[in-house]
């Protein structure tokens, strides 16, 4: 049964690993946790009242009737027609049961979500002084979980007396007709002993099955919760006979593609561009213009609807994913780390790198300066997201990490914005090495970084309206060098 | 995609070890069959008691085979349990969840 257990919940958490971007975007990490720890104890106690419970008690029933009808068969005819009796008023009363188990264990999972999701954003509670609004807002939660609570139990109580009641009437039954039967001379001093141990017995296994069932109709309803959120289809996953990608020299073609959000709403439609191997490409635009859009389709976190994305040729629907994710290192704009050693969070850009090569890696990145000043270096935790980390110093553990990987393509999601401008000029060297003979996008608000790129696309409601070096842009005097004017400080607004 | 329905969700976790539990049903049901058997064990020593007619000297003679069959049905059952406990819990913990 351990390794029951086990294999549900190995295989569940890979499962939902594979999820989109899409799905783990619209749903509460932490209810997603709470499902996937739900599983297999409810799958576990489901086969165990199935196995040890259920089958067992359902053979005594058996045996019980046999032994009562070679007494007397009126006795096994009480019996029988008592259990079906009781059973059936089980089952007729506990589908509706098992719903409202179901939505206390939907409140529960959306509680802990709340939970979880107030933690993940606790320095805005601190700084906007919001703990008493974070009470309120959690007690309504509570308050729902409370009531469901209360609705599930009241139920089941009210079905336990129910059941108390009939187990009252199965022994009075009994013990009426073995008296008139022992006043008859029908009932032996013997069938009398046996008849009332085994109506004792059975009404004792009867109670407890009854309650193990209830257990299953709840445990089925918490089940089935969990399957809802968790067994969805997987929408984005290697097609039938996908190839390992093979980038030879970088180039990345959008090829007519189309692309919405919700319908109606179309982002992208015919939209052609190349991005020519060793290029290094800059997005600009206004938020929603389609600059993260333009990335996140390259890196297949959505589907194209229509057209394509080729990869040196090769269309990216068409390749394994974790060939796609091999060959493109992207640094985001809020790096988040796992719980572990900076060592740790820096060689998963590549786990098979020495404690060398990692630290090399670290002192191109200049997160060498900083992580030696720590008392346990590489070997410290940097706490949940990496929170015990400053945002510039996450930035250059990823920057790091990406260097290690070294992929031919690079993706840079404002990768320096967080960064002070003494560091910003140390890495900037670092990432011009990285650069080299990679094909580079650069998303960036801040349009003095783009000085050194072959091209910058100008992005406006999803179509790119201007294209060209930074140079050119500007002396077109379009969208691009209105861009640059309304700049203060080196920021695009919003 | 993996099983969406609970029992074809189960039945894929359930299968790779399937003769574990049909073991634990088999042991299951050692415990079931003493639950029903004793009360008829009681009737058997009743019945040969009330047989006497006040011979109190052939009372354990009589008694004994019943008493026999108590005694090795009990044990099997015992025994059983605890096996099952092993094999359910790992042998980590006691069967928690069989009939009291």
């Amino acid at each position: 049964m351990p390794r029951f257990r086990a294999h549900i919940r190995e295989t569940v958490f890979s499962y939902v690993q594979q999820h989109s971007h899409r799905y783990f975007s619209e749903r509460f990490a932490g209810k997603i946790a709470n499902k996937l720890s739900d599983l297999p104890n409810s799958a576990e106690r489901i086969v165990e009242i199935i196995c040890v419970n259920c089958i067992p008690i359902l053979f005594t029933m058996i045996l019980a009737v046999t032994l009562l009808w070679n007494a007397n068969p009126k006795f096994a005819a009480i019996m029988l027609v008592w259990f079906f009796l009781h059973m059936g008023a089980l089952f007729a009363f506990a589908p509706y049961c098992n719903r409202l188990f179901a939505d206390h264990a939907d409140a529960i999972s959306t509680l802990n979500g709340k939970v979880v999701d107030c933690f993940s954003n606790i320095m805005n509670v601190r700084l906007f002084a919001r703990i008493k609004f974070e009470k309120e807002y959690f007690a309504t939660y509570q308050n729902d979980e409370i009531k469901k609570a209360r609705k599930a139990l009241l139920y089941l109580e009210l079905m336990r007396v129910i059941q108390g009641l009939s187990g009252l009437f199965l022994i009075f039954m009994m013990l009426i007709t073995l008296i008139k039967g022992w006043q008859q001379g029908w009932v032996t001093i013997g069938d009398f002993s046996l008849i009332a141990i085994l109506s004792f017995n059975v009404l004792g296994m009867i109670w407890w099955l009854s309650f193990q069932i209830m257990q299953l109709f709840k445990e089925v309803g918490t089940l089935k919760a969990a399957l809802s959120l968790v067994v969805k289809p997987l929408d984005i996953i290697d097609t039938e006979g996908a190839q390992p990608l093979v980038v030879t020299k970088g180039e990345i073609k959008f090829d007519n593609v189309g692309f919405y959000y919700r319908k109606q709403n179309r982002l992208f439609e015919n939209k052609s561009v190349i991005i020519e191997a060793g290029e290094k490409v800059g997005l600009v635009g206004f938020s929603g213009a389609g600059k993260s859009t333009f990335v996140n389709l390259i890196l297949r976190f959505y589907d194209v609807d229509q057209g394509a994305i080729l990869i040196d040729g090769q269309n990216i629907k068409n390749v394994t994913l974790d060939s796609l994710y091999e060959n493109i290192a992207m640094i985001p704009q809020d790096t988040s780390l796992f719980h572990r050693t900076l060592m740790e969070n820096i060689r998963y850009g590549r786990t098979n790198a020495t404690d060398e090569e990692v630290i090399a890696a670290a002192k191109l990145a200049h997160c060498h300066e900083f992580i030696t000043k720590l008392p346990e270096a590489y070997s410290a935790l940097v706490g949940e997201r990496g929170v015990k980390l400053s945002t510039g110093q996450r930035q250059r553990i990823a920057i790091a990490r990406a260097i290690l990987k070294n992929a031919p393509i690079l993706i840079l999601d404002e990768a320096t914005a967080s960064l002070d401008s003494v560091t910003e000029q140390l890495i900037q060297e670092s990432l011009e090495k990285l650069m080299q003979n990679k094909t580079t996008i650069i998303i960036a608000h801040r349009l003095s970084t783009l000085a050194h790129m072959d091209r910058i696309l100008v992005f406006e409601n999803g179509h790119v309206v201007e294209s060209g070096t930074q140079a050119q842009l500007l002396s077109q005097d379009g969208h691009f060098a209105k861009l640059w004017k309304m700049q203060a400080g080196g920021f695009l607004p919003g | 995609m993996l099983p969406y329905t609970v029992t074809s969700f189960i039945w894929y976790f359930v299968k790779p070890y399937r003769y574990w539990f049909f073991a634990v049903i088999g042991l299951s049901l050692i415990w079931a069959t003493n639950e029903a058997l004793f009360a008829y064990y009681i009737k058997w020593i009743v019945d040969e008691l009330t047989a006497l007619h006040g011979n109190k000297g052939a009372i354990s003679l009589l008694a004994i085979k019943p008493l026999v069959f108590i005694f090795v049905s009990w044990t099997l059952m015992d025994i059983a349990m605890r096996v099952q406990g092993f094999v359910m819990r790992g042998g980590d913990a006691e069967v928690s969840c069989a009939y009291p």
